[in-house]
């Protein structure tokens, strides 16, 4: 993980220092003697690693969450986001809640284009999509979707509108071949309506 | 989490370009809030992550809307609402949600996705007044049947406009 070795490194550094500390009393003790106030050279230098130890692990902490959710998305879910950033103000935590937004624009655009078109598919054509809060190609990439569904919902009508046409035609052709029929076979016309003297007649 | 916050009348704004993002898991408790939600209601991230939605509710809301709204969701449906929500200090804020479910990759609903944006001034008026009634019914009808009544105002007044919810929602 890149993260644990970048974190690891830093750590190393730290204790480096610490061990250097060391080194400089114990030379220091050689030549000079004991002497108490070194100790407490010591002492702070040892709590100072341990302390920058545990800062780096959280500073560094959501540079592996920031990296799963980035799997993520080269994965195409954008449902993933960056949390527990505690609003720190460093340029991780920025990057984050960068990421983050990036991907609440990335997720909004595609469920409105998903759910837009699904909807105008199932004649729900007052659900447009809704540009507003997207910025630049997002937002635009919206509004040219507005007109698109506005193409397919005039074609719908209009493709609609010939079918009942057709429809109504050929309810009407039906209709004028009855009529005609019945014009030139009377008796079989009054028959037909009358099916009880038919089988009295028989 | 209990709270004690008095409403006040100081309403926050929301600006055309911004939108509240959160997400919720299955029982609504809040798994993630972008920056603007967390101007809006006030609260830090800390405080946030893991609590309840219903943190940012706010008393002038009926809550039909809310049971309307959670009906929707769990039939995996998108639901479109004003929702007028309570900051930390007690002030407002009006938002025009978009609560649609979030899927796993086979399909199972994991949680809730809200998109919250500025609402048109013109719907916050319609449904202020039709909340106020709502609300005054809730308050007739008692707790139990609260929802049933005001569900019932609001199911009077779509049938007299010859609109569905949504239609009615996406036109004001």
């Amino acid at each position: 993980m890149t993260n644990s070795s970048l974190q690891s490194r830093v750590v190393f550094l730290l204790w480096m220092f610490s061990a250097l500390l060391l080194g400089e009393i114990g030379a220091s003790f050689l030549m000079h003697g004991f002497e108490p106030v070194m100790l407490v050279f010591l002492a702070l230098g040892i709590a100072l690693s341990a302390w920058g130890q545990l800062q780096v692990r959280r500073w560094l902490a959501p540079l592996s969450k920031l990296n799963s959710v980035i799997v993520d998305v080269a994965h195409g879910r954008f449902n993933s986001r960056v949390v527990g950033i505690h609003g720190q103000e460093d340029e991780i935590s920025a990057l984050c809640w960068n990421v983050n937004d990036m991907l609440d624009q990335l997720n909004t655009f595609f469920r409105e284009q998903e759910t837009s078109f699904r909807a105008n598919l199932d004649g729900k054509f007052y659900r447009q999509t809704l540009p507003g809060g997207m910025h630049g190609g997002f937002h635009k990439g919206l509004e040219n979707q507005n007109v698109l569904l506005e193409g397919m919902t005039e074609q719908k009508m209009g493709a609609m509108r010939t079918h009942m046409l057709t429809r109504v035609q050929a309810l009407n052709t039906d209709n004028l071949l009855k009529n005609l029929t019945s014009n030139q076979h009377p008796d079989q016309s009054a028959g037909a309506d009358c099916g009880d003297r038919g089988v009295t007649r028989r | 989490m209990k709270r004690a916050i008095t409403p006040t009348d100081v309403e926050r704004m929301m600006r055309e370009d911004d939108f509240i993002v959160s997400m919720t898991d299955l029982k609504g408790r809040i798994t993630y809030g972008n920056r603007i939600f967390i101007e809006f209601s006030g609260y830090s991230e800390d405080e946030l992550l893991g609590t309840q939605h219903n943190i940012i509710r706010h008393p002038d809301m009926p809550r039909a809307v809310f049971k309307l709204l959670w009906d929707k969701i769990q039939a995996r449906e998108e639901c479109f609402a004003y929702v007028k929500n309570m900051s930390k200090d007690g002030g407002f804020y009006w938002v025009f949600a978009n609560v649609t479910p979030i899927y796993d990759p086979s399909g199972n609903v994991t949680g809730y996705l809200s998109v919250r944006r500025k609402p048109r001034q013109s719907g916050i008026q319609v449904v202020s007044s039709l909340y106020a009634a709502m609300l005054e019914e809730e308050k007739k009808a008692g707790p139990a049947n609260a929802i049933a009544a005001s569900t019932k105002l609001l199911v009077d007044v779509l049938n007299e406009k010859g609109l569905s919810y949504d239609e009615l929602v996406l036109a004001i």
